[in-house]
């Protein structure tokens, strides 16, 4: 752009036009400097290789990111939750693995309490509870499920339970019938394994 | 057909490619190293690139070649685990829980390094003579991104995302519980 001012007489150039100059130190790719960083395969000065690993991230694209952001931050929010629940039913399970149903029936109450609709954690809390002898959550949790499916090995102990819990029920109400013993009250309102039970899959 | 469900996986899992190119992009103004130009995303192959200069040291070109499989390993377990519990253990999933398990695995399973990635390091690497620790350490990485590659036509980019997203929250429960 200022040729005007560049005196041609003491540059020596090669048969291609280029000044010798040039090619001994090269120039800047994007503006011209003379600055070119060594070590490095492309030729550019110190400012412009910090402008372009500095490329700017389109606006669009920084939306984007912010919504991945957002949805970051939902997630931790619902991280001590899900991992404390989480936490308390592999402890239910294995509670109940044990025998000891009434550490299970707690940590089954707690999966229960944060996920009221999960028919799988409604069996156990109840088939829990129907072992720990806390016949009311027991008939509470099967009544829940409703008809919803559950794995064929727990719908049978399931309605193997409720059918139980009936039969109880059913003695406590008759005066003449033999005591049973158990302070069922408040049985499910299902006959028997019948029409109520959870359907199996 | 495998073409045109590839296209399908590429269109629905787009912000996994947004935020793979975005790690590279990030590692790159990290190691100092110029870009010269960026898709976050298009109809095509590759789904997105970078284009970047050679990077001064072998480890940097590691460095930004690896970049976005950490990046969105990460970013992919963490917004996928908290909500893979309620849906696969409790079927008591909110709509919320299935638009962060999608946008999870979607990042996640753009994990992978492409062969590009791996053809960069390669040159990086291997273009200086003589023995180097750099060698050593990218010709396993150059292998796995190669092994991935190839996995990744039967689908393993997928199942790494779904594994991301609910083994994470399997691990850290069996960790604590």
């Amino acid at each position: 752009m200022c040729s005007a001012a560049l005196d041609r007489s003491n540059i020596q150039f090669d048969s291609d036009g280029i000044p010798r100059q040039k090619r001994s130190a090269p120039v800047c790719s994007t503006c011209g400097g003379a600055n070119v960083e060594p070590d490095y395969a492309a030729p550019l000065c110190g400012p412009c290789r910090e402008s372009l690993a500095a490329r700017p991230i389109p606006i669009g694209i920084l939306i984007a990111a912010g919504v991945v952001v957002i949805c970051m931050l939902c997630a931790f929010v619902q991280f001590p939750k899900a991992l404390r629940v989480g936490i308390a039913y592999d402890r239910a399970q294995r509670f109940e693995a044990a025998g000891n149903y009434v550490n299970a029936e707690k940590n089954y109450q707690q999966v229960v309490t944060a996920y009221p609709d999960s028919t799988d954690t409604l069996a156990h809390l109840g088939l829990a509870a129907y072992h720990a002898g806390d016949y009311d959550v027991a008939a509470d949790a099967f009544n829940k499920i409703g008809q919803n499916e559950l794995d064929n090995d727990v719908a049978d102990q399931v309605n193997a339970a409720i059918t139980d819990l009936n039969n109880k029920a059913a003695a406590q109400q008759d005066p003449n019938a033999p005591a049973s013993g158990a302070p069922a009250t408040n049985a499910p309102a299902t006959n028997g394994a019948g029409s109520d039970a959870p359907a199996s899959n | 057909m495998w073409f045109i469900l590839g296209w399908i996986v590429s269109i629905v899992t787009f912000p996994g490619v947004i935020v793979h190119e975005l790690a590279h992009q990030l590692f790159c103004r990290l190691a100092r190293v110029a870009v010269f130009d960026v898709c976050y995303w298009r109809f095509g192959n590759p789904a997105g690139y970078v284009v970047h200069e050679t990077p001064r040291t072998a480890y940097q070109s590691i460095l930004i070649s690896i970049g976005p499989f950490i990046v969105n390993t990460v970013v992919g377990g963490l917004i996928a685990a908290p909500s893979a519990l309620p849906v696969l253990q409790f079927n008591s999933g909110t709509p919320l829980d299935y638009l962060l398990i999608w946008l999870g695995v979607s990042i996640a399973m753009h994990a992978f390094p492409s062969t590009g990635d791996a053809k960069s390091i390669w040159q990086s690497v291997m273009s200086k003579p003589g023995f180097s620790m750099a060698k050593v350490i990218a010709a396993p990485i150059v292998g796995l991104i190669y092994i991935g590659a190839l996995g990744s036509m039967f689908w393993l980019d997928l199942f790494y995302g779904i594994g991301v997203a609910f083994l994470i929250p399997k691990l850290l429960i069996a960790i604590f519980s």
